[in-house]
């Protein structure tokens, strides 16, 4: 059997860090191929190789069953190998033809845009994806799916036979899902083989033929989609020893005090569901989710950089009505965002400065106490164990994961009374999470109450003692002390979850039809 | 669905509204004053002059640029013509200015794409470098222009009335709008700024693309500058100040969003009419001329906030 891509013994390492270790993959012609994992497990890693933007380390590369050398963008295009990133492929202020033939146009006479042609072929795709779509519409006024669908039209107008889809499902909708689900297989029955990417672990068990489950850079194993539920995919996607990370939850982090936070009916746009929960003093909760979920917006609805549609935040009994951070500063909440480079860090300025900062305005006197302010500081750096050569460093010299503890060391002291992070563990490494969540843990035993959101959750197991799961801008589950395993938060990671409660053991998704 | 429409329709036309409601206010109140041979004419050729800048600033405000450079340039072209005329001729004095504010147009596309510098600090550089430029080739005095068919470039006219340059840059501005709409490298323009990443993964070679706006544009202002000299009969290297401005705020009167890859070419020189139209009609009510600043302050900060609603 010859199959339209083979990749054998890839490798690819960055600096000293593996993405990639020895995987093989076979995939053939005609083929909707899933591809699952954690983050940073590969999959975006062995993408970009397919796609030609990233060269292997080593291994071999067959196209058709004949040895190719490494892609590179342009020999993948010609090879009729297509990808539809997960954002960014398309230009939002203009219209859906433009898009479709965007950098590929059709000329008429004397170079002019044959436009009654283009106009034919993009009809003629679209129909053939069973889609209706104006191609005068301005691409930012389309649903997502219809984005992904001219997307995806928009990679087959190169002729590919190929398709890498990254993230295709997320922030879709049921009957968004449905929709791109049926241009797909109508793809797949004209011999077009595809990649399929996602989190969203139902929606690949009910696209794929095969899937292909990556873990830490290694192929785990190629299951047949058709016999695997949801839920014997989350196994294999998270592995079954990571299940007895059960070790931390006896420290003090337990004890709750007191209420705290009371998140009542919140909500940030007319249709999203409205979310309820609450944090007692000393209590360390999580919130989980795929890409796209809706995690950050709650959160930044919670501290005010969104403005809320409906409910109440409550901090101690008082209602939190005007939120915006200088209030919510005041009222004794912080915030970690997710972007430290954008919002977080001041990178040509001092440690010391960074940590400083948000303490300035806290104190009664109106010059800075410089060495008041360097101890603390120094303090708080060799607490979280910040490795670094003096406080004085510039910030942007500092590794990543000593970034990120920078932002988190500025909450480890000063007169607050609740915490919010947003993805702290994101592009750090394993060394780094830990000091942050025996950070995070020194915080709570001080009586702090904590809300850390991460899509890593392997990183919260054994750190919070309540889970939320959302997925789709909805809580889906909330998972409580011993019953939060990367099984119980996977096999919620689905699609649609009309129930809260857990489904059936066998309750896999049917393949959606139209 | 009726009112829809309509209201659509409206904004499309939006421009020309302005500029019919301007002239009929000129027509009402002080017909005798604006509606004469010489008044209208000095309108047009303004038009004419503001409009060709406006269309180089239309460019780069859809790559997401902004070129402050304009006037400086218009100045230089303007000097060195007539430096050129007495003992090189026509040919020369015309070609030499335009080739060289299209080199300079091409070296803030170089700044800007090359040395990642932004385009506010790179053209504000080079408006110097070139002001300083024009002041050491005039020596900073005002060089008059004695070349009579230097001077017809400005003169002549259609109908006597309507003068060539006008009636070129309406073809001019209708050539951009066909480029646009039938040519790929309309569409390239406006995805660059409409979505560099986007332009970039559909393999436009973007940094190619907005380096030669930059020279077009240069190229644009040069015109301008030759078309002003013949204008006043002379070279003066200030005789562009504050055009950056005026064609800034006339591109955004006529749709061209700020924040790049929107906005419609041939409105954005309607744009340019409205303001020489509104300067003509503020002089005939004889207002004080400290009130026109006040005046164009508030169009330029009005357009950008009518736009920023209802694009």
């Amino acid at each position: 059997m010859t199959y339209r891509l083979e990749l054998e013994d890839i490798t690819k390492e960055y600096g000293n860090t593996r993405a990639l270790t020895g995987v093989s993959v076979a995939i053939p012609a005609g083929q909707v191929r899933g591809l699952v994992g954690e983050n940073g497990a590969g999959k975006s890693t062995l993408a970009k190789i397919i796609a030609g933007d990233v060269r292997p380390s080593s291994g071999k590369v067959k196209l058709n069953g004949s040895e190719s050398s490494y892609l590179t963008p342009a020999t993948a295009r010609k090879a009729g190998i297509g990808i539809v990133h997960q954002w960014g492929d398309l230009v939002p202020t203009m219209t859906v033809e433009e898009n479709i033939f965007l950098g590929n146009e059709i000329r008429g006479a004397l170079g002019a845009l044959d436009k009654a042609q283009m106009r034919r072929k993009a009809k003629a795709v679209l129909q053939e994806l069973g889609v209706d779509v104006d191609l005068r519409a301005t691409v930012s006024e389309l649903s997502p799916a219809h984005r992904q669908v001219i997307a995806i039209s928009k990679a087959l107008m190169l002729n590919c036979d190929l398709l890498i889809v990254d993230e295709g499902g997320v922030s879709l909708d049921k009957k968004e899902t449905v929709l791109l689900h049926a241009v797909l297989r109508k793809l797949r029955d004209q011999k077009v083989t595809i990649i399929y990417i996602s989190h969203l672990l139902d929606d690949v068990v009910a696209l794929s033929d095969e899937i292909t489950v990556l873990r830490n850079g290694a192929l785990v194993e190629t299951l047949n989609a058709r016999a695997t539920t949801a839920r014997e995919l989350a196994t294999a996607v998270v592995g079954h020893e990571v299940g007895a990370t059960q070790h931390a939850l006896e420290s003090g982090a337990a004890k709750t005090r007191g209420p705290l936070l009371d998140v009542a009916g919140l909500s940030w746009m007319r249709d999203a569901s409205e979310f309820s929960f609450s944090v007692g003093e000393g209590e360390i909760i999580g919130i989980t989710g795929p890409e796209g979920a809706g995690k950050s917006e709650l959160l930044r609805t919670v501290f005010g950089l969104m403005p809320a549609t409906q409910g109440t935040v409550t901090l101690g009994g008082e209602r939190l009505a005007r939120r915006d951070p200088r209030q919510m500063l005041k009222a004794g909440v912080a915030f970690v965002p997710e972007d430290r480079f954008q919002e977080g860090l001041m990178l040509n300025r001092s440690i010391e400065e960074n940590i400083s900062l948000p303490t300035l305005s806290f104190q009664s006197r109106p010059f800075l106490r410089k060495g008041t302010l360097r101890d603390s500081a120094a303090r708080k750096a060799d607490q979280i164990k910040i490795r670094m050569a003096s406080v004085e460093a510039r910030a942007g010299d500092l590794s990543g994961g000593n970034q990120q503890k920078v932002v988190v060391a500025r909450w480890l002291e000063d007169g607050y009374r609740l915490l919010l992070l947003d993805e702290p563990y994101k592009g750090i490494d394993i060394g780094a999470k830990q000091d942050i969540n025996d950070a995070i843990r020194a915080m709570a035993i001080a009586g702090r109450g904590i809300v850390v959101i991460s899509t890593e959750f392997v990183e919260l197991i054994g750190l919070v003692s309540t889970l939320l799961v959302m997925v789709n801008r909805r809580i889906v589950a909330v998972l409580k002390e011993n019953k939060i395993t990367p099984q119980e938060i996977v096999r919620y990671y689905q699609y649609e979850v009309d129930d809260p409660t857990p489904a059936p053991e066998n309750a896999r998704i049917a393949p959606a039809r139209t | 669905m009726m009112t829809l429409r309509v209201r659509s329709t409206l904004r499309h036309l939006d421009v020309f509204l302005i500029l019919g409601a301007l002239l009929a206010v000129a027509a009402i109140f002080k017909a005798s004053t604006f509606y004469n041979l010489s008044n209208l004419f000095a309108i047009l050729e303004m038009s004419a002059v503001l409009g060709i800048a406006t269309l180089g600033e239309a460019l780069v405000l859809i790559v997401r640029g902004v070129d402050i450079s304009v006037g400086a340039m218009m100045g230089l072209a303007g000097t060195l013509s007539a430096c050129l005329l007495p003992d090189f001729g026509l040919g020369v004095a015309i070609l030499v200015p335009l080739a060289v504010c299209a080199v300079l147009g091409l070296a803030n596309g170089l700044l800007i794409e090359k040395g990642r510098i932004p385009p506010l600090v790179a053209t504000i550089g080079m408006m110097w470098v070139i002001n300083g430029l024009a002041n050491a080739i005039s020596e900073g005095r005002l060089i008059p222009i004695d070349n009579k068919a230097f001077q017809q470039i400005a003169l002549g006219s259609v109908l006597d009335v309507v003068p060539l340059f006008f009636v070129g840059l309406l073809i001019v501005g209708g050539v951009a709008y066909y480029v646009r709409s039938d040519y790929p490298i309309g569409r390239y323009v406006y995805a660059i700024g409409g979505d560099e990443g986007a332009a970039f993964y559909s393999a436009i070679p973007v940094g190619r693309i907005r380096i030669a706006i930059y020279g077009v544009a240069g190229f644009l202002y040069g015109i301008a500058g030759l078309l002003m000299a013949s204008y006043v009969r002379s070279g003066m290297p200030s005789v562009g100040r504050g055009y950056e401005f005026k064609a800034i705020t006339a591109a955004v009167l006529g749709g061209i969003a700020l924040s790049g890859g929107r906005g419609n070419i041939f409105k954005a020189i309607v744009g340019a009419v409205i303001l020489i139209v509104l300067y003509g009609v503020i002089t005939a009510f004889a207002v004080s001329p400290y009130i026109q600043g006040i005046i164009q302050g508030c169009i330029l900060v009005g357009a950008v906030y009518y736009a920023s609603r209802y694009y």
